[in-house]
């Protein structure tokens, strides 16, 4: 059929059209890359989206310090139990001796031997009140265990340990300064030092 | 609110590609090209978004042709097969229309082929979307000279076509 120029082109081009699944394809792509139209809807997707990461960020970091913050107190809490539990049993000394290097030579067992301690009120009591040692542990870590009696008859004890990862939260001591904790009357002092963790149990009302 | 993307758009621009390329593979390559690099820089910005996808097209088509280093050659030898490089443009014949010039569907058809790809693309601005010499130049970025002559040299081949050569060079 004769026709004019313009509709025999008009009905030639008519007949070029892309397959379905071509046009599904490129829709997609304007909704995906956020059209003037589609925009609005992507933006509220990546808004919301924005806030959950937000969320989630938070809830790890905040959740890490909280849990990091729970283990800290959990391990100076068995730690405390365990050292006051240790400390009232008094078990029988394993080696008894008012000087510190025969005391710490018994303790061959262990891949340090125990000394003093550059917390001043300590190393005093250690200098004046030693009576012996024993081993024992601290949370499954071999520890010693040093005996303390004042002229007054009241015991304290000085236990020391390998600084393993277990004890990481543990401050280190600044300043004369300690974790101080109270259990069952007597008062627990927890600090690290020199690759050590130390624990000194007093009674609570000794000064 | 409509996408700007529908059926009738992408059929739109696929039938541009068309007249570029002449090729229903290459013309839809062309036409996913276009799309993806429009949607790629500020989209929403844009004002008139047909001109504005047709020209990612039409230049990814040329930068293709560039590549395959023939598009030279494929001018060359349609404007040499049509013969109309030399020839002076006419006054009269600077408004022409393409309700004027009569070829049937099929015989239209049988020579899409042989056009070269400026004078499809000319077809379709031209007969489909309607536009204007002036419109096309804004579009090609090109002067209203040199689409006229294209128009001009369009209109020769399909008369040349018809037998008519005579008597249009005498108007």
């Amino acid at each position: 059929m004769t026709d004019s120029l313009k509709d025999a082109a008009t009905d030639l081009f008519n007949q070029f059209e892309l397959e379905d699944n071509s046009i599904e394809k490129l829709m997609t792509l304007e909704a995906i890359s956020g059209s003037p139209q589609t925009k609005p809807v992507i933006m509220i997707w990546a808004s919301r989206m924005a806030v959950i990461l937000v969320i989630a960020v938070m809830a790890t970091v905040f959740g890490v310090d909280q849990f990091n913050d729970y283990k800290k107190q959990n391990i100076i809490r068995l730690i405390v139990a365990e050292v006051v539990k240790n400390h009232s049993n008094l078990k029988p000394l394993e080696v008894t001796s008012d000087k510190l290097i025969s005391v710490s030579s018994y303790f061959d067992g262990l891949s340090f031997s125990p000394y003093s301690s550059k917390f001043e009120s300590v190393a005093s009591v250690l200098n004046t009140s030693l009576i012996g040692g024993r081993y024992c542990s601290i949370q499954g870590n071999t520890a010693a265990q040093l005996r303390m009696q004042s002229s007054e008859g009241v015991y304290s004890t000085l236990f020391q340990t390998n600084e393993t990862n277990l004890f990481s939260d543990i401050p280190a001591m600044t300043d004369q300064n300690t974790i101080k904790e109270f259990k069952d009357g007597f008062e627990v002092q927890i600090w690290r030092e020199k690759g050590l963790l130390m624990v000194y149990v007093k009674p609570a009302s000794s000064i | 609110m409509t996408p700007f993307l529908n059926k009738e758009n992408l059929n739109g621009f696929f039938r541009y590609a068309m007249a570029l390329t002449a090729n229903k593979q290459d013309a839809e390559d062309l036409v996913h090209t276009g799309i993806e690099r429009a949607l790629k820089g500020g989209f929403s910005t844009i004002e008139n978004k047909p001109a504005y996808i047709r020209t990612i097209i039409r230049n990814a088509w040329y930068d293709e042709l560039r590549k395959q280093r023939i598009r030279n050659e494929v001018t060359t030898d349609l404007n040499d097969t049509v013969g109309l490089n030399e020839i002076e443009i006419p006054t009269s014949m600077l408004e022409v229309n393409p309700v004027d010039i009569i070829i049937s569907e099929i015989e239209l058809e049988r020579v899409w082929g042989k056009l070269a790809d400026q004078q499809r693309e000319i077809l379709y601005f031209w007969c489909v979307l309607g536009m204007t010499a002036a419109e096309m130049a804004k579009e090609l970025k090109l002067p209203r000279g040199t689409v006229l002559s294209r128009i001009h040299r369009l209109k020769i081949f399909f008369q040349k076509l018809q037998g008519n050569e005579s008597e249009v060079q005498h108007d």
